[in-house]
């Protein structure tokens, strides 16, 4: 009954208490709001993704069999553990002008596995009927009209007459168009009788598998439908969002974020209540020499705390929900929301509690008439004498010493800014070291602007494929010449393969490339083995071969190429001959982009297997920044008389690839302009806190004589000595945040990562942390100037 | 000669029926060397008498003149100067700083007006205030009477034309009140000091070479 009665009177005292101190409060709700929404909002990111995506994905296909033949299908209609099943065909793709059209078959009428929708019109159903995007009736010239006439080249040369039924959904940025047939076309059109169907299929409870499981149903229903491995394709976008089962370095930084920002909240509260509650100690005090026990002061800083945290959490939380779903709408779930929220609402309430504890335990400590007298001010640390008998006072010295005065709470302070500091300084130097040329140059422009091969076209139609087309190869020291000649070209550097096809394992006459490589290469070579040894001269007498990336042979047939194993090459050069080589070793992924075979061999190896044949691939012309659009121009022109060569431009492909880039970066934007803005409002707090619990000491200050301009500099000078601390933390510990991003990103093999110091972005924040203080202390000054200077000696 | 002269000073706080008259036509004068008591029952006026007079705050209506110098007419930051140049207080709660250690206290006003000390000066007031063991300790590390000592003098040490002592000993028990009051006297004619003294205590008033008391915000005796 006493023990309840006096509850209540210390949840009374703990609410009029919050009443009577607004404006220090408002800043405590304010960092518990940002911190709360925060949380909650990077809590739920990573599965707001990965649902969106499944979301996405509800109505693609988790798995494509391959050319699959009728038995085949049939088999795989029968399995129980495929939930839903539709055919398509993708014809051959071909080259006209300078785009590209494919002839394309999908059952229109599929809806668990959604096609392109048609924006107008029907699905193609006659045999002449075609449903094409509006972009390819404007390349060709055609009126954009369901029931337009239209003549579809093939590749045979000859043309056929279709009808457009309807129209696809354009796709942005693309010169590849999809001509989309009829059932009845793709059973017996020219361009698609010949061709197997694909089978897409969605994997019954696949949601509820780990990625290993997935992948072994998929197999197991392809191996009994005698399916070989290489002809299952699984859908990486929603293998990925299954769960893996072990930490990937994706989930492992998103942990480490997650725990930064959970520390850097915890530091930002535990210091806003630590200096609201040092503040208050005097206050304390008085309650203790009124006969208040060490016990009841303690719970009543703890339920002050926990009223605050109470009041603000909620709309924190709400804030970060809908935060949440603005950023990714398709990814919402209430039920996941809520049971964040319960975490996150834990997290804080446990945090505000440990914040309280140590400042609850001071202010219960201190015998009740030392804690009456206690002001910030009487020296808490303070020392006993001083070795010289007169230090140089001015007001920044006075500044110094104030600041030193309390070294720890001017430590926690400096630090708890610093996280929001560290982070921003770390996410901009992500955002500015990520080369967004070097994004773009990924995957073959690494070295030039563009790259010119053998047309596909060409290859398609000779009966040896590529092979037959370097025979006489197109790639003649005539038009080298004139690549050459052109003005602004700088260098073209040249890659060489051959075509080949290979017996390993259950793979026969497999279509596959070898490449060439030169002693000069070696060091740098030996520097991607991964498995066995690379050595020149021995390769060259014993025939031994490099495979690469055997991980992904890992993954595409089930198998690896074994060290010391046999593989049967077979050459052709106008006729066919075989050599059978040994496994020598590994080399990962060398050379990536340029090269796109299993094999390696040494080049004179590959000359005496297939003499006197240009081998020539792929030639990548880098060209002078100042002349690239006009190099564009005349590459045109000898393209133009070179039908079995085309090219690639990086010009196309950069504009796609930085709208991806760009959209990576403005996420990262976002969420550390929360943390600054979190940060902020911590210096805020803290300097308006230390300038409110200074007032009476600097009416005293006054009082012996301290003129306006004194004063003005005395508490600029310690804004800054905790603005120039953080600026020291942020910019030494976000600096090596940032570099570490950018090495993890280099070591797992993403070399667009190159480290960059954010000067512009460092110099805005020093200019705004050295800033703020000056303006709060303007503000502080003038307020405080208008009260009379009698009025705060008495606050003593 | 008179060092500071009130003309019909009043202070008002308020408006229309609750306004209170702190200070209602105060009229005085205090000589040059002179050690004057303010005496009054609480809530008379004398502490709102001796703010005026120190230029801490400033008066409804009327005039305080500190050697001739109307220091209403002085703009703050002007006023501030003056203070720390022809004023020294001495506070109930003595208003030490408390990261500087006695030595710096004593000297701190020469030092914002960017003088320094004279040595000699400042060591004969430490020496007579009984400070000379304590120059280079932290006000914490000492008792009530002699942080009001440093107070004292740190009040001398800029040689004002007057000190004004608002309840001094108001903090002290009744041995060291008396200590401080005789060393007030000491001081203030060994360095021909003029000093108000603001008290409510009769027996430390009658010590003054004046007492002037206070009712109401009137003067009622000189």
């Amino acid at each position: 009954m006493y023990e309840t009665q006096n509850k209540k009177i210390i949840g009374h005292l703990a609410k009029s208490d919050l009443k009577s101190k607004k404006m220090g409060n408002v800043f405590i709700m304010i960092t518990i709001i940002l911190a709360t929404s925060l949380l909650l909002v990077m809590g739920l990111f990573p599965g707001s993704v990965k649902l969106d995506l499944q979301r996405q994905l509800a109505d693609a296909q988790d798995v494509f069999y391959m050319n699959v033949t009728k038995e085949q299908i049939r088999d795989l209609e029968q399995d129980d553990r495929i939930s839903y099943m539709t055919l398509t065909k993708f014809g051959e793709r071909m080259e006209v002008d300078d785009y590209i059209i494919s002839h394309v078959y999908f059952d229109g009428n599929s809806k668990t596995i959604k096609v392109t929708e048609l924006t107008e019109g029907r699905h193609p159903e006659k045999r002449n009927e075609v449903a094409v995007p509006k972009a390819y009736m404007k390349q060709i010239g055609k009126e954009a009209k369901v029931g337009t006439k239209i003549e579809v080249p093939l590749l045979s040369g000859k043309k056929e007459v279709c009808v457009v039924s309807g129209f696809t959904k354009d796709i942005e940025n693309t010169n590849v168009y999809q001509i989309r047939h009829s059932k009845d076309y793709a059973e017996k059109g020219s361009t698609l009788k010949n061709i197997n169907y694909d089978a897409a299929a969605k994997i019954a409870n696949a949601k509820n598998m780990t990625q290993e499981e997935f992948s072994n149903t998929t197999r197991d229903i392809a191996a009994e439908a005698q399916i070989p491995r290489s002809q299952v394709n699984e859908n990486n976008h929603f293998k990925g969002t299954l769960p893996e089962g072990h930490f990937s370095p994706e989930v492992l930084s998103f942990a480490i974020i997650g725990l930064i920002i959970l520390v850097a909240g915890v530091m930002v509260i535990y210091s806003v209540f630590y200096i609201s509650v040092t503040g208050k100690t005097r206050q304390y005090g008085q309650l203790r020499t009124l006969g208040m026990t060490k016990k009841q002061v303690r719970g009543l800083v703890r339920k002050e705390g926990l009223l605050l945290a109470l009041r603000a959490a909620p709309i924190g939380l709400v804030l970060g929900g809908i935060i949440s779903c603005v950023i990714k709408p398709g990814g919402f779930s209430l039920s996941r929301t809520l049971i964040m929220a319960v975490i996150v609402l834990v997290i804080i309430l446990v945090t505000v509690l440990v914040s309280v504890m140590k400042p609850a335990r001071l202010a219960a400590s201190i015998p009740p008439i030392e804690a009456a007298k206690y002001s910030a001010y009487s020296g808490e640390e303070g020392k006993k004498q001083t070795q010289k008998l007169q230090r140089k006072i001015t007001p920044f010295t006075l500044a110094r010493m104030n600041s030193s005065r309390n070294r720890k709470k001017t430590f926690v302070t400096m630090l708890s800014l610093g996280i929001g500091g560290i982070l921003f300084i770390g996410a901009v130097t992500f955002a500015v070291s990520m080369d967004k040329e070097k994004f773009a140059r990924q995957g073959g422009f690494e070295v030039g602007e563009f790259s010119i091969y053998i047309s596909e076209n060409a290859a398609e139609t000779a009966k040896h494929g590529e092979m037959e087309i370097k025979m006489e190869s197109p790639f003649t020291s005539k038009v080298y010449d004139q690549i050459k000649s052109i003005p602004g070209v700088k260098k073209i550097y040249s890659y060489d393969n051959a075509n080949i096809k290979y017996d390993y394992k259950d793979q026969k006459e497999n279509e596959d490339m070898i490449s060439p490589f030169s002693r000069k290469e070696v060091p740098e070579m030996k520097k991607f083995i991964t498995e066995g040894a690379l050595d020149y001269d021995n390769m060259l007498s014993e025939g031994k071969v490099l495979v690469r990336n055997n991980d992904v042979v890992e993954e595409i047939y089930g198998w690896r190429f074994e060290i010391g194993d046999k593989v049967t090459i077979h050459y052709w050069d106008g006729k066919e001959k075989t050599k059978t080589y040994e496994v020598a070793g590994d080399i990962g992924d060398y050379k990536a982009g340029f090269i796109d075979g299993w094999f390696l061999v040494p080049e004179e190896e590959l000359a005496a297997q297939l003499p006197g044949i240009n081998l020539t691939d792929n030639w990548l012309v880098s060209t002078d920044p100042d002349y690239t659009d006009k190099v564009e121009e005349s590459l045109n022109q000898i393209l133009d008389q070179n039908p079995n060569l085309t090219m690639n431009i990086l010009r196309l492909h950069r504009a796609q690839s930085q709208a991806s880039a760009n959209q990576m970066i403005l996420l990262i934007v976002a969420i550390v302009l929360f943390v600054v803005l979190f940060s902020m409002i911590n210096l805020v707090n803290t300097l308006i806190t230390n300038f409110m619990s200074q007032r009476t000491e600097l009416a005293m200050l006054q009082s012996v004589g301290m003129t306006g301009g004194q004063i003005s500099r005395l508490v600029m000078g310690e804004g800054l000595i905790l603005a120039i601390g953080n600026i020291i933390i942020s910019l030494i510990f976000g600096s090596l945040l940032g570099y570490g991003v950018c090495r993890l990103f280099a070591y797992t093999g993403l070399n667009y990562m190159v480290y960059q110091f954010p000067l512009a972005f460092s110099l805005i924040y020093v200019a705004i942390v050295i800033l703020v203080p000056c303006v709060i202390a303007f503000f502080m000054i003038r307020k405080f100037q208008g009260q009379s200077l009698i009025d705060r000696l008495r606050e003593v | 000669m008179s060092v500071l002269k009130t003309v019909n000073l009043k202070k008002y706080y308020g408006k229309g029926e609750n306004r209170v008259k702190a200070l209602d036509g105060v009229n005085l004068e205090i000589q040059q060397g002179e050690f004057v008591a303010i005496v009054g029952t609480s809530g008379s006026g004398k502490s709102t008498l001796l703010h005026m007079m120190g230029g801490l705050d400033r008066a409804t209506k009327g005039k305080v003149y500190i050697k001739d110098n109307d220091i209403f007419s002085m703009k703050d930051d002007e006023l501030t100067i003056f203070r720390r140049r022809n004023i020294g207080f001495v506070f109930q709660n003595y208003n030490l700083v408390p990261i500087l250690n006695v030595y710096e206290n004593i000297v701190l006003p020469m030092e914002l007006d960017g003088h320094h000390a004279e040595r000699g000066y400042v060591d004969h007031i430490i020496h007579i205030l009984g400070l000379s063991e304590k120059k280079r300790q932290m006000p914490n590390q000492l008792s009530g009477g002699q942080q009001q000592r440093v107070a004292i003098a740190r009040a001398l040490a800029t040689k004002p034309a007057i000190i004004l002592a608002d309840e001094p000993t108001g903090n002290l028990d009744s041995a060291t009140s008396q200590d401080v009051i005789s060393l007030m006297k000491t001081t203030s004619r060994e360095f021909s000091q003029t000093m108000v003294m603001i008290t409510h205590n009769e027996e430390i008033a009658q010590t003054a070479d004046r007492i002037i008391r206070i009712e109401d915000g009137k003067i009622v005796r000189r």
